[in-house]
């Protein structure tokens, strides 16, 4: 029982990562995702202020899923999730003033991002609070996961550099902020600046999705393939067991 | 219905203490976070003032001011506790700008006053304007601050410049008058 | 007055199509993807989307500015203004179904997933944010809900020929469509030249 509890745990953490990640597989939160991915800073910042809403709301709804009767559920769930959310305005404003200011209006509409209210509804007032702390941490280390791949890509092509200090303070060197030089140098400039503007954040993710679409019809392409395979020869197998004295097929063209 | 209005009490009462709870949170927080956002924002106007008039060692407290843009002035002192000029803090917004708020030197005498820099706290024009009105208006109106480029608010974020130059023209009528002229 | 009624004009237009809410400010891109190809049921759910931003920026900005305000808790904003937006959908669905039930019918769905818009949240947070006053925080309203209810019957209609042509399988559907939204946002980048 012990091992099948753990076996559970441990799938419930992983899925929000990669197989059903909130962003890539279930296409809800994009609204941050576009805008806030210019700088790969920024990505950061914001996935991590995100996994602390998730998980805080995931854990006090999960707490209180046998008090709040089903009627009052979505405006209870609302005032948890925005509660939680000015909590972290507050203490970002006050600490990171610098992440506050870039990401502007994207803090406060993190209240109705769906991945929070929709994995308040469909998971947090079923599970235990310890499977639903998981769960937060997964999706949210998922979300940071596919922020910073788009942050990555944008900011790289965009800009030609990445930034290290402008938002994190104490990256700074010498007071400075750190600059990798990719697509840049002293006389020669090969970055693409459509990337940073919002059409390229809908050309990078629509790229992305196709990408990952590609692999996925591999992979049910392959399958597929083997289910015939396998349906096959299982047909084969219980013909020749129907009649063994069969001989086997000839090739037809020999009478011709 | 004496059923009903006794669940209806007990939502309605749990509704009500979910809202105060997070009321007083909320509240509670803010008792600590308030400090530490003014002290940045002191911070920042501290950049602000060395940026505007280079030689500031200390500046006096904020003397607070009523006017449409103006809140309030500090006196700029240099090392041999001279007084350079005032740096005035301005903040408005008007049609499709943001809050905008600038700090911006005047000096000299009330006869002649002298303009000086002007340094962005926030700017309030967002997207491509702000990087308009800042490259196109403010750059060259900090290159050489006068009455001449001051005046060339069509810049491709007018709206953004006019209201720059209102703030300007405000704070140096309010010089003048603190100087004791008219 | 005049000067006033020239400048709410032009945010209108500014917010409608320079800083355009899905293309350029990314609010209400989750609805804006999956609304489809239905050109029909895109057009209703614009206009729902179109009431609940004005009726919220009518009732949020009195809130603001006359009640947390002057009691010193500017911070309960979003608290307040979540819960004003909700209670707002309740009743708009009610009164669509009671007045017109075939339009309640088609909007199905997308009727209560109306409060988790950004869109709404968005303006009416930015109102309270930049300090606008009331004739612009309706320009804003009016403009951010026309923009979109413009783009997503734009969207709509492209979506509804992009899909009786052959794409190559990976792009069929989301990819293609997030392109295709890239490709209107470039068109409305050749805006931000206006020298508003």
């Amino acid at each position: 029982m012990d091992e099948i509890a753990r076996k559970r745990h441990h799938e419930s953490f992983v899925a929000g990562i990669i197989k059903e990640n909130p962003l890539f597989v279930a296409i809800l939160g994009t609204c941050p995702a576009l805008a806030v991915t210019t700088t790969l800073e920024a990505a950061i910042g914001m996935g991590v202020l995100f996994t602390f809403v998730l998980l805080g709301s995931n854990v006090l709804i999960s707490a209180l899923r046998k008090l709040i009767p089903e009627e009052v559920e979505t405006p209870a769930y609302i005032v948890i999730v925005a509660t939680f959310v000015t909590i972290v305005k507050m203490l970002c404003e006050a600490y990171i003033p610098n992440l506050y200011s870039t990401l502007g209006v994207f803090l406060a509409l993190l209240v109705v991002n769906c991945i929070v209210l929709g994995r308040a509804e469909a998971f947090a007032n079923k599970n235990s609070v310890y499977d639903s702390f998981l769960d937060g941490i997964g999706n949210g280390i998922g979300y940071t996961l596919a922020l910073i791949v788009i942050a990555l890509i944008r900011e790289v092509l965009g800009t030609g550099m990445l930034t290290f200090g402008d938002i994190f303070t104490f990256l700074k060197i010498n007071g400075e902020s750190v600059h990798l030089y990719l697509l840049k140098g002293p006389t020669w400039d090969y970055s693409i600046y459509l990337f940073g503007t919002p059409a390229g954040a809908f050309f990078v993710f629509g790229v992305i999705m196709a990408v990952l679409a590609y692999r996925a019809n591999k992979k049910k392409d392959r399958e597929a393939t083997e289910r015939r395979a396998r349906a096959f020869a299982a047909a084969e197998a219980a013909k020749k067991a129907a009649s063994p004295s069969t001989a086997p097929l000839a090739p037809k063209g020999g009478n011709d | 219905m004496n059923e009903n209005l006794k669940r209806y009490f007990k939502v309605g009462g749990l509704l009500c203490a979910l809202g105060a709870i997070s009321a007083l949170l909320i509240t509670g927080l803010n008792v600590f976070t308030a400090p530490q956002i003014q002290a940045n924002q002191q911070e920042k106007k501290a950049v602000g003032l060395k940026i505007v008039y280079s030689e500031t060692v200390s500046w006096s407290d904020d003397v607070t001011l009523s006017g449409t843009y103006l809140t309030s002035y500090n006196v700029c002192y240099d090392a041999a506790e001279q007084e350079i000029g005032y740096v005035y803090s301005a903040t408005g917004s008007s049609g499709v700008v943001k809050t905008t708020k600038l700090l911006i030197g005047v000096s000299g005498t009330a006869e002649a006053p002298e303009l000086g820099k002007i340094y962005f706290i926030t700017n309030g024009a967002t997207g491509a304007y702000g990087v308009t009105v800042e490259n196109n208006y403010v750059d060259p109106y900090n290159a050489s601050p006068s009455d001449s480029t001051l005046g060339e608010v069509k810049c491709g974020a007018t709206v953004a410049a006019s209201l720059i130059k209102a703030m300007v023209e405000e704070a140096r009528s309010s010089y003048v008058a603190s100087k004791g002229g008219h | 007055m005049y000067a006033y009624f020239v400048s709410f004009l032009l945010s209108i237009v500014t917010y409608l199509l320079i800083d355009n809410v899905v293309l350029t400010r990314f609010y209400g891109i989750c609805s804006f993807v999956g609304v489809g190809n239905k050109v029909k049921s895109a057009f209703s759910m614009g206009l729902a989307v179109v009431f609940v931003i004005v009726f919220a920026t009518l009732i949020c900005f009195p809130i603001y500015y006359y009640v947390l305000v002057p009691a010193g808790l500017p911070f309960m904003d979003t608290v307040v203004y979540i819960l004003v937006i909700a209670c707002l959908v309740q009743v708009v669905g009610f009164f669509i179904k009671k007045y017109s039930p075939a339009l309640y019918k088609s909007l199905g769905i997308y009727l209560p997933l109306i409060t988790t818009n950004c869109a709404v949240l968005g303006v009416v947070t930015e109102n309270s944010n930049s300090g606008f006053d009331f004739g612009i925080s309706m320009a804003n309203a009016l403009g951010t809900s026309i923009g979109y209810l413009l783009m997503i019957v734009i969207f709509a209609c492209i979506r509804m020929r992009l899909d009786s042509y052959s794409a190559p399988r990976a792009m069929k559907g989301v990819p293609l469509a997030l392109i295709t939204a890239g490709l209107m946002a470039m068109a409305l980048m050749g805006l931000t030249g206006l020298g508003v």
